[in-house]
């Protein structure tokens, strides 16, 4: 399945906030403007890969950290996803 | 003890919004950041009683000071049912009068249109004594239908009272962008023509239609500061000069006279006592009308009018914008709106507003004490604020 990953660009500084907030994390400007939504690049740099197997739940989760470089700013995205097929004992 | 003042407001229309309730609290607050022209703040209070169980939020104030980016400022969630958001106005006048803050960011907010009326309404009526009352299939509104019935057959009151109540809030609502309802309503057309009863039908005997609040979605929200912050932002200065809580019996049937509100009494007495003004120095006021019987019996039990006369103060126009004491001049929740957890701080920031004279069209002349209650359960946990303005 094809993934896409969106960021929000600020307005203001071109900071680009993830997940949604409601003010910059980088410029903290107080006046409400929207923010641009900008797919970000499908490649990054793997940092930390945890995987979480739930046995009575016959399935597991993995925990990625991507840094993933867009527009010259640095995002740490956190990807949650099932794999498929569920691991079985 | 410092003194604490009101240096920046903002709010969103009480209405249906179609937003995470995190994101409603913090739009008021960016408001309000914005209105006291600062960048941070030193904590953050967070008044919500439903994000749980309406939203499937929790932690809510943990999520909404990382959302305005305000981190690594503390951040708390303060739940006291529908008087939530004077609790946290008072958690935030201790934590700057005993000088552990400099600067505090107060929000209430709520999203009950997320589910629908029934659940809204069984939501709000879990406030009540769960095996006294909630058991029996009581409802808020059902709560206040007993507790008109008993008022009007001992002080008099009547229907059209309570149309009244409607009527002038409704009003007054017109005046306020932010209001829920801006629905002009005539007392010939809920009370008086052959139609009235399709308009405004009984709902909880005797209580009709438009004697209810609607039920909302909203945040508001007031930083407050202590007085070497304040003077730095050129406003007019309003202190938030007293606070008074009281509570009574969970179950209403406990009560020595079920028509008194002991805990609006006392919390209005520790309010006037501590801010050292007096009820008939108070210039505007903003008091619960969740349902149009609670404005007048708490114009009476705070000490605006005797005991009983709330309702002649009313027929005399006192209680209207123009009147001696204009009382919901927001149109109060009866039109404004009532999103519970943030209607107490909607109130204080109708009241603040009013004081620095910045009211428009619904401002009260030369007002400089304002006073709000915000009544939590069925009168058993009360929170009132009293306003003065200095300069």
């Amino acid at each position: 399945m094809e993934r896409q990953l969106y960021g929000y660009q600020c307005p203001k500084c071109g900071h680009i906030n993830y997940p949604y907030r409601m003010r910059c994390r980088k410029c903290k400007e107080t006046e409400y403007k929207d923010f641009t939504l900008v797919a970000l690049p499908g490649k990054g740099h793997e940092r930390e890969v945890l995987v979480l197997r739930f046995l009575a739940l016959a399935a597991a989760h993995a925990v990625r950290v991507v840094d993933v470089a867009a527009l010259g700013t640095l995002v740490s995205v956190e990807l949650a996803f099932h794999l498929s097929p569920p691991v079985r004992r | 003890m410092r003194e604490v003042y009101a240096i920046g407001l903002g709010i969103t229309s009480f209405t249906r919004l179609e937003y995470p309730v995190a994101e409603i609290a913090a739009y008021a607050g960016m408001m309000a950041l914005r209105d006291a022209g600062i960048r941070e703040v030193d904590h953050l209070y967070v008044a919500n009683m439903g994000a749980c169980r309406l939203n499937h939020q929790s932690g809510l104030a943990s999520a909404v000071v990382d959302s305005l980016s305000l981190t690594p400022a503390g951040a708390e969630t303060i739940e006291n049912g529908p008087a939530s958001g004077a609790s946290a106005l008072k958690q935030g006048f201790m934590a700057v009068a005993s000088g552990l803050h400099d600067v505090v960011m107060v929000i209430g907010a709520e999203r009950m249109r997320e589910v629908n009326n029934l659940e809204a309404t069984d939501f709000v009526a879990t406030l009540t004594h769960p095996l006294s009352e909630h058991i029996y299939g009581v409802t808020l509104p059902a709560m206040a239908g007993l507790f008109t019935r008993l008022y009007m057959e001992k002080y008099g009151v009547t229907e059209r009272h309570l149309a009244m109540v409607a009527v002038k809030n409704h009003a007054h609502a017109m005046d306020n962008f932010f209001a829920h309802l801006h629905e002009p309503i005539t007392l010939a057309g809920i009370l008086d023509s052959p139609e009235a009863l399709t308009n405004n039908p009984y709902i909880a005997d005797p209580l009709r239609f438009y004697d209810a609040c609607p039920v909302s979605d909203g945040g508001a929200c007031i930083i407050l500061a202590s007085q070497e912050v304040a003077r730095k932002q050129g406003k007019p200065l309003v202190r938030l000069a007293g606070v008074g809580q009281a509570t009574d019996t969970h179950a209403v049937h406990e009560r020595e006279e079920p028509t008194d509100l002991l805990a609006v009494r006392r919390a209005a007495e520790q309010a006037f006592r501590m801010a050292g003004v007096t009820p008939q120095d108070v210039h505007v006021a903003e008091l619960h009308d969740a349902f149009t019987i609670l404005e007048i019996v708490e114009s009476e039990e705070v000490g605006f009018f005797p005991k009983g006369q709330g309702h002649l103060a009313l027929e005399r126009g006192e209680t209207r914008l123009g009147g001696r004491l204009p009382i919901n001049p927001s149109g109060g929740l009866k039109a404004k709106g009532h999103p519970v957890g943030a209607t107490g701080v909607g109130q204080a920031h109708e009241i603040v507003l009013q004081l620095r004279g910045e009211a428009g069209n619904r401002q009260v002349k030369d007002a400089r004490v304002g006073f709000t209650c915000n009544f939590g359960g069925f009168g058993n946990n009360v929170v009132c604020l009293t306003f003065v303005r200095e300069d």
